[in-house]
């Protein structure tokens, strides 16, 4: 490793601390096991020598293979992505109002597909086709489950408020 | 603000721990020790063991040299003087005599004796 990898992997930790720790938990459904994952990632890639000229879709990348090693392991997810202390006043629609752990219901409810890339398109802002580099698939694949998340979604919320 | 998005977007989002950033400080500063250690050393140091290599070699030269063995007294080789010469005049003997009477000139060295 140089010190111009360690910068820059610095660079991209600070600017994404929150989007990398969204992404990992919407993967992991586990904070802890999210906060691994980065760990385990960063580790990893501070061993390199070289780094791609595109970073940040690398790093999320090497979050997510650590997420999924993580996955593996171990059964039990009940984290959610949202902040525990998120009261149903804070989510108020013009519909109505969503708890955090309705959300998290929600969410849980999607393939892990639709909700990884919700989280990614919602959250990190990334095109569904810089989504589509990230994981190796086609892009009409990511538009799919994109839209199938959100429709699922749209019904969950539509038979929530009645 | 009906769309899923928006409301995904307006809920917040849970941090990562103090613990996190801490463990991800350590891991930098882990990796700049091991780079530290693996790193080659500097150019000065080249440069020194370079100097001391050429240094010890011309020592070990001139050591060899002059503990070698040489003849004693002058070492110049003595000079050898050689005259060549002739005992008539070549000019006339060469050029003022028809070539079928012509006789090989006698000529003679001298060599001195060191």
């Amino acid at each position: 490793m140089n010190s111009s990898v360690a910068e820059r992997l610095r660079a991209v930790y600070v600017e994404s601390r929150q989007s990398l720790y969204t992404y990992a938990v919407s993967i992991t459904r586990q904070r802890e096991a999210a906060e691994d994952a980065i760990h385990r990632a960063f580790q990893q890639l501070l061993r390199h020598d070289t780094l791609p000229a595109d970073l940040r879709p690398y790093v999320f990348r090497c979050v997510r293979n650590a997420a999924l090693d993580d996955l593996r392991r171990t059964k039990v997810r009940t984290d959610s992505i949202f902040v525990d202390t998120f009261a149903s006043d804070q989510g108020t629609t013009e519909s109505g109002t969503f708890s955090a752990a309705e959300l998290a219901r929600w969410l849980d409810q999607l393939s892990p597909d639709e909700r990884e890339t919700i989280v990614l398109k919602t959250y990190e802002a990334l095109t569904l086709q810089e989504i589509a580099d990230m994981r190796g698939v086609p892009g009409p694949t990511v538009a799919s489950w994109y839209r199938r998340g959100l429709a699922k979604l749209k019904t969950l919320m539509a038979r929530e408020i009645g | 603000m009906n769309d899923p998005e928006d409301i995904l977007r307006g809920a917040p989002l849970a941090a990562p721990s103090s613990a996190l950033e801490q463990r991800i400080q350590s891991a930098f500063a882990e990796a700049a020790q091991a780079r530290r250690k693996a790193s080659p050393p500097p150019i000065w140091r080249w440069v020194g063991g370079c100097a001391a290599a050429g240094i010890a070699a011309a020592v070990v030269l001139v050591v060899t040299r002059t503990g070698t063995s040489r003849p004693s007294g002058d070492t110049k080789p003595a000079s050898i003087q050689c005259e060549i010469g002739a005992p008539e005049p070549l000019r006339a003997l060469l050029l003022e005599s028809p070539a079928h009477e012509r006789t090989p000139p006698r000529f003679f060295v001298t060599v001195s004796t060191p």
